[in-house]
């Protein structure tokens, strides 16, 4: 038997099994928010977005601020189900479980040592190697967020670096107030970018240059209850504001404020709501509007695609010809291997040359280095067909 | 109105069946298949596809403590068959990583045909999930029989992404192990 026959042979489970895995549950993370802006929806977008859906023959998209032209190819990407084997996890991922006076914390970002604060002592942080069931232990510096309370988030120092270490458990704050002193989140999070939605339809991409008036309009509504995680259905006009923050270990989440007067945040993990009225939220919405100034959309991450063409001890080089409309336009760029996240898929994984492969980064392309792509965390091997590229999940 | 009484409508030939059929239960049958195919118009016609096999199939099956099951099991085989057959859909790279991932479970994976019959691997399968805690279970069938993607998981479940990859590997490394101690060479 092969893997696709075992795969069609799980319609033998029992019926019983299936529906309870069917049941709708309670706290969920997020889940059934749909976040209309900057959220994970988009984390395909500056590839796969600009091109699923464009027009044959050809595409003109930006990759990483390079206009590439290519054929009509649609891409999907998603993550690999892969478990590392212990050495080719990150630090971070070796090391992901503290507990700290009876809390559960979970690693997550990196933070600047600039953030830090008080040392709390040593702690035992602890992991656990799936290949050979053995739990992995070792004492690490344990230090206070700068204005963060340590019943929230806390640092490690792992390796010289530091990560933030968020709690586990499911505590939301009582009110907007409590999330605002907990996280010190004025001083820790900006409210400049947004698009506005209506419903789960982004109708346009701004910043603002101060958000300054929006937390004084947050701060009068200190008491806004916290009124639960589980959000069904539009929103109607609302603003959805990228919240990105070092100190809080959180990229491109979502802040959101409606005009039936919540704020529905994804910032930390779980679905929080609040109520601070229809009021207070046309306030920031009637500032937003008055005050903005028009922005490119900004996509969750960039990927490029192509073949992987050579494997240096420093770097692989991938060709996108095969995906441009003139053979004669294909570019290479230059991925280093300096980090993990990268080389473990050419040395554990197997990814070779000639492989397709999909890659995924934050930054920009230094065209002068060689089309160097900065920011890179994720490279996917992918499959041609006819009709382009697609990663298996 | 309930499972047994909707199927005795099948069993009378009724055709209101499929009409209470959908109302109950088309949304989470168009789900299920929107999440196998990703199309939307796919999906749609899957669960359309889905009622004639019930009506085909209903008698001689009876279903009625368990009509969910039984209709969704019928859109995922419809589903499945989707991606392979339609490259439009470009899903027959997922298929293939979840065909990868199941072929971990296999002790000597060849290309032979099955040597074990559909009851035996039955009770196996549903032997090894009622070893494993409600939670694992759920995740396992998520993965394989509803074939959600890993992000999906981790949101149904409140865990990070890393945590549902882990459990997998884990619950994958035991049914491996389970089907080896049961001395099953399949």
């Amino acid at each position: 038997m092969r893997g696709n026959m075992l795969l069609e042979k799980m319609t033998l489970i029992d019926p019983a099994y299936v529906e309870a895995a069917d049941a709708i549950l309670k706290k969920n993370k997020s889940t059934r928010i749909k976040w209309a802006a900057a959220a994970a929806c988009l984390a395909l977008a500056a590839f796969a977005g600009s091109i699923i859906g464009q027009t044959p023959p050809s595409s003109r998209i930006s990759i990483g601020g390079i206009i590439r032209k290519y054929k009509n190819v649609s891409v999907t990407e998603n993550l690999l189900a892969i478990e590392w084997p212990w050495e080719y996890k990150t630090i971070s991922e070796q090391y992901t479980t503290l507990i700290l006076d009876g809390k559960e914390f979970l690693s997550g970002r990196s933070v600047d040592a600039s953030r830090i604060a008080d040392n709390l002592g040593r702690y035992d942080v602890t992991g656990f190697d799936t290949y050979t069931g053995q739990e992995h232990r070792m004492t690490a510096e344990v230090y206070r967020i700068a204005g963060i309370s340590q019943d929230r988030l806390v640092a490690v120092k792992l390796d010289g670096e530091f990560y933030v270490f968020s709690r586990n458990e499911y505590v939301p704050p009582k009110n907007l107030g409590e999330m605002l002193d907990d996280y010190s989140l004025e001083q820790n999070l900006s409210l400049e970018r947004f698009s506005e939605c209506d419903g789960y339809k982004e109708t346009g991409f701004y910043r603002l240059n101060d958000d300054a008036y929006i937390w004084q309009v947050l701060n009068t509504c200190r008491s806004a209850e916290f009124t639960g995680d589980d959000i069904l259905g539009e929103d109607g006009r609302n603003l959805s504001f990228t919240a990105t923050s070092d100190a809080l270990g959180i990229y491109k989440r979502v802040f959101c404020v409606t005009e039936d007067g919540y704020i529905k945040t994804n910032l930390f993990d779980y679905a929080y709501i609040f109520h601070i009225g229809s009021t207070a939220a046309e306030q920031i919405l009637s500032y937003a509007a008055e005050n903005r100034i028009e922005a490119a959309p900004e996509p969750y991450m960039s990927s490029l695609a192509g073949i992987l063409t050579e494997i240096t001890d420093e770097y692989i080089l991938v060709d996108d010809t095969v995906l441009c409309a003139d053979e004669k336009d294909g570019m290479r760029f230059k991925i280093y291997l300096d980090d993990l996240r990268i080389s473990r898929h050419i040395d554990f994984e197997g990814i070779t040359v000639g492989d397709v492969v999909v890659v995924s980064f934050t930054g920009s392309i230094d065209v002068e280095a060689g089309n160097a792509v900065e920011g890179v965390y994720s490279l996917s091997r992918g499959f041609l067909s006819e009709d382009g590229i697609s990663v298996p999940e | 109105m309930d499972d047994s009484k909707i199927v005795e409508l099948y069993l009378c030939r009724d055709e209101t069946a499929v009409k209470i059929t959908s109302e109950k239960y088309g949304s989470r049958l168009r789900s299920l298949a929107y999440g196998i195919i990703n199309d939307r118009q796919t999906a749609e016609e899957c669960e359309n596809d889905t009622y004639m096999e019930a009506w085909r199939t209903i008698p001689p099956h009876e279903p009625k403590s368990y009509l969910y099951a039984f209709l969704a099991r019928i859109t995922r085989h419809i589903s499945l068959n989707c991606c392979r057959n339609r490259s439009r859909l470009k899903r027959s790279a997922f298929i293939q990583e979840l065909s990868a991932e199941m072929e971990q479970c296999i002790p000597a994976p060849d290309d032979v045909e099955c040597r074990i019959d559909d009851m035996a691997l039955s009770e196996l399968i549903n032997g090894f999930l009622s070893t494993l805690n409600e939670e694992k279970r759920n995740i396992f069938i998520r993965r394989y029989w509803y074939l959600n993607s890993i992000a999906d998981i981790a949101k149904r479940f409140a865990m990070s992404e890393s945590k549902v990859k882990t459990t997998l590997f884990r619950c994958r490394s035991r049914l491996r192990e389970h089907l080896i101690k049961e001395g099953y060479t399949i």
